[in-house]
Order: C-alpha cells, then structure tokens, then sequence
C-alpha cells in the first residue's frame, strides 16, 4: 500500500515536473512498432563549405521517413528516408531561380528525383546515442552514409500528437559529394557536406 | 628546368591561400547577402531541436584584423522574416500561417509593435588563432540584453572579379528568451540556440 502511495506520488511529481525541456529522456513505455515522422517538426540541413569562406546553410523541405523502433532493442530498428531534391530551400535574397539550379541542375533532381536513405545497421555508442549506417541513393550512384544519432526522448502519450507515442532524434553526419559524381563547382564549392538532422516520430 | 617551373608554380599555388589568409585589410565590410544565414533552434517538447531562419537582415563589420578587440559589428534583423517551412510541411488542409504567427504574434516577435532586431558588439576578444568570442547587446521585444556568441574566423580571399576582399565567419550562441520578455512555456524551451554563418564583403 505505501508503496503504492510513493509510486502514485512519484508519478504525479513527474508529472508536474514535466514541461518543454523536461521531456524524459528515458526508452521505457515507448511501444514498440511503426513511426513515422511528424514533418511539420522534423528538418533536414545541409552544409558545405564555399570559397573557404563560410558554411553555406541551405535544406530540403520535403521529405520522409518511416521508423521501425523497438525501444527494448534499438539496435533492431530500421530506418527508411526519401528526399525530394527539388524540393532544396536557400533563401536567394533576390535570385528566384536559385534554389531550382541547385535542386534542378546541380542535383540533377528531374532525372533523379528522389534520394533515399535505407539504414543497414545501428549500434549504439551510449545510452541514448548511437550510430546508423545506410545505404543513400543519390544521382544514381548508392554509398553508404553514416549518421550519429542523440535520442533526445520520448512521450508515451504526447498530447501535441493526439496521445500518439513520441520520440524525437538528433543526427548529424558527413558524406563527400564527389562519391556520388556531384564534382561540379569543385573549385568554389567544398567536397564534404554536413548533414544536419532534427527529427520528430509517432507510432502510427 | 621544367621541374624548377613546376616547383615555382606549386609553391606559388600553396603560397597564395597563406598570403590571402594574412592580408584581409582593415576596414568597413558588409554582409554578403547570398552567402549568409541566421537561423535559431529551440528545443521543441524535448524532443527535436525546432529550426527556423531570419532571411532578412543586414550586419556591417568594421574589421582591424591586426587587433580584433578593435573590430565592431552592428546586425539589425526584420523580425516579420521569420521562415520555419510551415507552408510547406503543414498537414494538408491546413492553412495556418506559422511565420506569421511567430513574427507578429504577441507572444513570439510581436513585429508590428517591435519591428527590428538590433545587435551591436560592445567587446570582441581573440581566444585562439582563428576564434574569439563577441559580446553585444541584442534588442528585440525592446528589451536590450548582452549576448555573447562564439565567432570563427573561416577565412579571406580576394574576389578576382570585384577586387574586394571578403572576410567569412561563424558565429554561435544560445540565448534565454524570456530575458526578452518572451512569452516562457508552450511546447519550446526557455534556452535558444543561435547559429550565424556569413561573409561579409569589403565596402
């Protein structure tokens, strides 16, 4: 009985407590299953290094991906991304085509207009950190890509998403663009891309 | 012979990124408006780091690379630029104006009330041979508080076209946004990242 009333307690302790950037950090009660990203809190940047000078900042917008997680054993999940590489946003202050020769012509995203990212292993190098390996379909050309991924937390029931369960990553990796024959602009425009993820799941 | 001209030419090659790297003038630069971004990131629910940009603003350096403390930036922001891709991830059949929410909303940036962000450097100082740290007072919501943000110095290089030379930096931060006078609560978190990335061309 007492330990009833402790635990009753703690619950609604931890509860209370809970708010924005309280949100457990903690794989327990997540169910297991399906997920699939919440796009409107999900983002994919890129980087790449012009002239030496700066980090050009640009994304895509659309683009998906499906998770099949198993918070009793992350290692077994499987992760699944398509990219629409029309679909690259830069913020041009005045050129309105700019964002089309980077998606168009330089990613070549008519003839080839879908990147895919297809995980083929996950470890995990903490406990809430890990590292994903896949395969990324790019221009024709697949190589294998890897991410490393923070697991930020978790909600069993996530009011924001209709009481759905909730987990949302980190990741970030690098890949050189030449491995995928995009050379163009070699003397301006760096080799290595930065790949910044945020994203937001629900089990469906 | 042939070897000689071939050595001279590559350490002619390797010499000129050096020389660029050392001869970046004092003076008056701007930001180079293609070249630049200013996005922030809040911790959404815990669970994702939120991104969004600013695609309007303008920075203005007075840059003395042989004394940086001496340099000073200036940053005025429209807060009414907000773009967090809303449009184009929203579920079909909404049609909530999320930029707009933000920018002029009375809990977020409230930009018809306030309509500009400012930033302007009070003390740069070096903390390694290609970084230093920039504090300023930042106003937004018309409240000025200092900020302190971590600057990179990627590079400079002469633009052969234009004969100027560009300088280009990255500059990172986090803020406490209720410090401003936001509103504190609601899915994101108190605690703000900042990251800058520009170049700034020689007026």
């Amino acid at each position: 009985m007492r330990l009833l009333i402790i635990s009753s307690a703690a619950i609604v302790l931890s509860a209370c407590a809970f708010s924005a950037d309280q949100t457990p950090q903690s794989l327990r009660a997540l169910p297991s299953g399906a997920y699939q990203l919440e796009k409107p809190h999900a983002s994919l940047t890129f980087r790449v290094k012009h002239l030496g000078l700066s980090y050009y900042t640009a994304r895509f917008t659309d683009f998906d991906a499906t998770l099949d997680f198993d918070p009793a054993n992350p290692t077994a999940a499987t992760l699944h991304a398509i990219i629409n590489p029309l679909s690259v946003r830069t913020d041009h202050p005045t050129d309105a085509e700019w964002d089309k020769r980077i998606g168009e012509d330089l990613m070549e995203g008519t003839e080839f207009p879908q990147i895919v990212f297809d995980s083929t292993k996950i470890e995990t190098t903490g406990d809430f950190t890990g590292r994903v390996t896949g395969n990324l379909a790019f221009m024709g050309v697949t190589e294998p890509v890897m991410l490393d991924v923070t697991y930020n937390g978790g909600m069993d029931r996530a009011a924001l998403y209709q009481g759905r369960a909730a987990v949302g990553f980190s990741a970030r990796g690098k890949l050189n663009r030449s491995d995928f024959g995009l050379t163009r602009y070699a003397s301006f425009v760096g080799d290595e891309v930065e790949i910044v993820i945020e994203a937001e799941f629900t089990r469906r | 012979m042939r070897s000689i001209l071939a050595g001279l030419a590559a350490v002619t090659l390797l010499a000129a990124p050096a020389a660029a790297q050392s001869q970046a003038p004092a003076g008056q630069y701007v930001v180079d408006k293609t070249h630049a971004s200013v996005v922030w990131k809040g911790l959404h629910q815990g669970l994702s780091w939120y991104p969004g940009r600013f695609t309007s603003f303008d920075i203005q350096l007075t840059f003395d690379p042989a004394d940086v403390a001496k340099s000073k930036v200036t940053a005025t922001i429209d807060p009414k630029s907000i773009e967090t891709d809303y449009a184009k991830t929203r579920p079909a059949g909404n049609t909530t104006d999320f930029n707009a929410e933000l920018a002029t909303g009375e809990r977020f940036f409230n930009a018809v009330k306030f309509p500009q962000i400012t930033f302007a450097s009070t003390a740069i100082t070096k903390t390694g041979a290609n970084t230093g740290k920039m504090t300023g007072n930042l106003t937004f919501l018309g409240v000025t508080k200092p900020v302190t943000l971590d600057v990179t110095y990627i590079g400079n290089r002469n633009d052969p076209r234009t004969k100027k030379h560009k300088v280009g930096f990255q500059a990172v931060g986090t803020i406490n946004k209720t410090q401003w006078g936001m509103a504190a609560g609601g899915p994101v978190a108190d605690d703000i990242k900042i990251e800058i990335n520009a170049e700034m061309v020689q007026k």
